[in-house]
């Protein structure tokens, strides 16, 4: 990260190179439609802020909390409502027939309808599940890259949860 | 124990995070709870599917545009920090932070002089964005600066900026590389907003295409799971992901049919899939409910 702060693109190639995957993973997860905006954002920012890295944390972590900022200031900014699932009624889902869990399932489509109940929660319950359970941090990073103590984060995981869990019932026979 | 308290600690005991007390709470009221035993087993089975959820493969390319987008920006501000200073201290003054030690110059030549260092070292350059097309039919392609080139069943140079219009009652097709290409429909008109080319190999990884009126129709053959195309209109941007499909364009519609394989629509908020067979009708206003409401029909193409 020294060589990066002195403006080493090498070194930046590298770190580009080693950690593109782990956040495009979380922004994807985020918001598919902005995933390659937002992870480049990330990284603009590492590169402008490489000098503010005190190694103190990983540098993954580092990173982590870099994107969680800029997925959470993209949705702030963009202000586009995600539909929420407890908010949407049953006549509703009847007519989405195309997009329903168990039609997904018929077609295997059953990641793609976690991904879609995924979209609906509310920001900070889906950053947690996304940094939990798809990319294995501890509750000890994910305090340290949200903010929040690791009990919030417990609580937020479990409400992620059930509502996933309500989500994709039709899939869990 | 209360049934919703029994499910938590059962996502807590997956996570590992209770204790042997907490863990005989829960097997005692899983022994004896009916009421909940499904929720619980179907608990389990959405433990199942999450520990399968597959990482994503990276997009072509994605790793150097996010090179040229760091470069272009830091460059940028770059450039904006010398434009405020050089009116005031003019070019004599260029020295002078050496001398002061300090001050907007030396911070904005720093940065220069980082950049620099930086492409020197990378060799980063803004990509090559021409590339070169095999056109059937024939077209018209007007550059950003008005200059207008007429093509007929000829390769043909294309560039960022260019628009492309058919002038041949019967469209004209651009074969961008050997395994996608565009049918451009008569009264259309298409603008090439980015192009950007594989170093290593000098082919085409990303294409952006605006489509400004009319009807388009793309064929793709993807090697890998992830398009090298997305076709924007102003009420969203359509990724193929191995696939056949056109796309028309009205002021306050786009309207999306898929031949072959699926097309992944991206939208503010939102995205979605539209398989072979599927037709979409997309608005400007109130965008995901028109989509969602409106009744999948089967498209019965000429």
């Amino acid at each position: 990260m020294t060589k990066v702060a002195n403006g080493d693109g090498e070194a930046f190639a590298e770190l580009v190179k080693r950690y593109t995957r782990m956040l495009y993973n979380v922004a994807y997860r985020y918001n598919a439609s902005a995933a390659e905006d937002l992870v480049q954002e990330t990284f603009l920012r590492a590169y402008q802020h490489a000098r503010t890295f005190s190694g103190r944390s990983k540098v993954s972590s580092w990173l982590y909390r870099i994107c969680v900022n800029v997925c959470l200031t993209y949705q702030s900014r963009v202000g586009a409502p995600m539909t929420d699932i407890d908010d949407v009624n049953e006549a509703e889902l009847l007519i989405r027939e195309d997009e329903r869990p168990e039609v997904m399932a018929q077609r295997g489509e059953t990641f793609r309808a976690l991904e879609d109940g995924l979209r609906a929660l509310p920001s900070q319950q889906r950053m947690v599940f996304i940094l939990r359970e798809l990319q294995g941090l501890s509750y000890g990073e994910i305090s340290d890259v949200l903010g929040m103590n690791e009990q919030a984060a417990r609580t937020n995981l479990c409400r992620a949860k059930r509502r996933l869990q309500v989500w994709l019932d039709p899939l869990l026979v | 124990m209360e049934c919703s308290e029994a499910l938590d600690l059962l996502y807590e005991s997956f996570d590992a995070q209770i204790g042997p007390a907490q863990q005989s709470l829960l097997n005692g009221h899983r022994r004896t709870c009916f009421a909940c035993a499904a929720t619980l087993a179907k608990a389990q089975r959405f433990q199942d599917l999450i520990r399968r959820v597959p990482q994503l493969t990276v997009p072509r390319g994605l790793e150097s545009r996010i090179l040229d987008h760091v470069f272009t920006q830091v460059g940028r501000a770059s450039k904006q920090q010398q434009k405020v200073v050089r009116p005031v201290f003019g070019w004599r003054t260029n020295w002078r932070p050496a001398f002061a030690g300090g001050g907007v110059l030396a911070a904005a030549l720093a940065v220069f002089f980082i950049v620099h260092g930086l492409l020197a070292q990378r060799a980063l350059r803004p990509p090559d964005q021409t590339i070169t097309a095999s056109v059937q039919g024939s077209l018209q392609a007007i550059a950003p600066d008005n200059r207008t080139r007429e093509v007929a069943e000829a390769d043909t140079p294309l560039s960022t900026g260019e628009v492309l219009r058919p002038t041949g009652a019967q469209g004209a097709v651009v074969a961008i590389t050997s395994h996608l290409a565009v049918a451009l429909g008569s009264g259309s008109e298409v603008q090439v907003s980015r192009l950007h080319l594989n170093q290593q190999t000098g082919a085409a990884d990303a294409v952006y295409l605006k489509l400004r009126r009319g009807t388009i129709r793309v064929n793709e053959v993807l090697h890998r799971d992830v398009s090298p195309i997305h076709v924007a209109t102003n009420q969203a941007t359509f990724v193929p992901t191995g696939t056949s499909f056109s796309i028309s364009v009205k002021p306050d519609s786009s309207d999306l049919s898929v031949t072959q394989g699926a097309v992944q629509v991206l939208m503010p908020g939102r995205s979605f899939s539209v398989i072979a067979g599927h037709h979409a009708h997309i608005t400007k206003t109130n965008i995901i409910r028109d989509i969602l409401l409106k009744p999948i029909k089967k498209l019965h193409l000429k």
